[in-house]
């Protein structure tokens, strides 16, 4: 027993997961509470610092700012031209950013939308390549028309049917990926490898894109990594997350900490929030939570329903003054009958 | 992982199989592997540069 531990460096009945709360958060209470806004650098605009740590504690659906990393497979990423291919691919573009004016015709029923011929410059699109999106992703009878406007057919001279047409097609997306954002090509520092970088997660599209290694794709969205990859995945991503955002702010912290911490979050199978509404929440002692926050539901709750708390934590424990069991509280003295009759 | 050799684990740790890790039969990785409600899934983890064993009980959800 004694050697077991010692392999480990943690003794028996060890605190770990208040020892992991003061390490995060003493040197926490030195972040900065601000987020900081880099001018002209569009990759590193995402949140840090406290507001991303209390992000990821609080297991928030989605992040104030997704980013994603498509790393490409061996015959892509050694060439700027292919990873380049691959961010058009991505890059969402929305129909409202290309277009100069959408013209609604209802006496025929027609939709025509012009161009902004420098904004399709600038993303490299077609008339044509936008009305065949068009037409695959809403079904409309969308042709290249005159000056190299887009004309829509609509079927209909219902003025409500044709607005609301309209309306959905500025909203519609000509090129890439729904939810991907801007995408761009970025290179590793060590490996020297491209790879793609985009403001925004959706990754299982992302993944069927020829030249895209799917097993290395990473989102900084961990409820997508939980949908996509599993809970295994999720853990992962949210240690290093947490591991990322405090190196950023110059704070070492042992990565056993931050492990624990991940483990405990997804201990369930689910991803669970530190609060009143996860881990604490579902504390099994009525005494624990009562401790914790909205004392009076919790007591009357159990008291309607007859719940029974066992005694087994530490805040009951404290609660009703008797030892805790930890460190030295958690050993129980017992006695071996037959070894005393012996000495008698 | 085998009925025995969970059996085994679970002796040395002292614990019962709902004080293990969980995960949900729905999960991904857990169809992937084929696990059935009541498995213990036994993964091997690399975690900042360690590797250990690790253990999830599939769970209904």
């Amino acid at each position: 027993m004694a050697k077991q531990e010692s392999k480990y460096g943690v003794q028996a009945g060890e605190p770990v997961g208040v020892i992991a709360a003061q390490s995060v958060g003493e040197p926490g209470t030195q972040m900065v509470l601000r987020t900081f806004h880099f001018a002209g650098i569009a990759a590193s605009i995402a949140t840090s610092g406290l507001p991303r740590i209390i992000e990821l504690l609080d297991a928030k659906k989605t992040p104030s700012t997704p980013i994603s990393k498509i790393y490409l497979n061996e015959s892509s990423k050694k060439s700027f031209a292919k990873a380049d291919e691959v961010a058009k691919k991505i890059s969402e573009i929305e129909m409202r950013s290309i277009t100069r004016r959408i013209v609604e015709d209802f006496s025929k029923g027609k939709i025509l939308v012009m161009l902004n011929a420098q904004a399709m410059q600038a993303a490299d699109l077609t008339a044509g390549h936008a009305a065949a999106r068009l037409k695959k992703d809403l079904g409309l009878d969308a042709k290249v028309g005159k000056h190299g406007n887009i004309v829509i057919g609509t079927h209909t001279k219902n003025l409500k049917e044709v607005r609301a047409i309209a309306v959905k097609l500025t909203k519609s997306i000509v090129n890439g990926i729904e939810g991907a954002g801007r995408a761009m090509v970025a290179q590793d520092q060590k490996t020297q490898e491209f790879y793609v970088e985009s403001a925004g997660s959706n990754i299982e599209p992302m993944m069927e894109i020829d030249g895209v290694d799917s097993s290395r794709i990473y989102t900084n969205d961990i409820f997508e990594m939980y949908r996509v990859f599993g809970i295994e995945a999720a853990r992962t991503t949210l240690a290093l997350e947490l591991k990322k955002t405090l190196e950023e702010q110059e704070i070492s912290v042992n990565e056993r900490h931050i492990a624990l911490i991940a483990d405990a979050m997804t201990s369930s199978g689910t991803i669970q929030s530190i609060g009143r509404h996860g881990l604490v929440g579902k504390k099994e002692s009525v005494f624990a939570r009562a401790a914790f926050e909205e004392t009076v539901k919790h007591l009357i709750n159990a008291a309607a329903f007859g719940q029974i708390d066992y005694m087994r934590g530490v805040t009951e424990n404290i609660l009703v003054g008797k030892q805790i069991p930890l460190g030295t509280g958690s050993v129980k003295l017992s006695i071996k009958r037959e070894e005393g009759k012996k000495k008698k | 992982m085998s009925r025995n050799s969970v059996n085994e684990l679970l002796a040395s740790l002292g614990i019962t199989l709902n004080n293990l890790p969980k995960i949900l039969v729905s999960d991904p990785q857990a169809q992937k592997a084929g696990a059935k409600v009541g498995d213990v899934l036994e993964m091997e983890r690399h975690d900042f540069g360690k590797s250990y064993t690790y253990y999830r009980y599939v769970v209904e959800g």
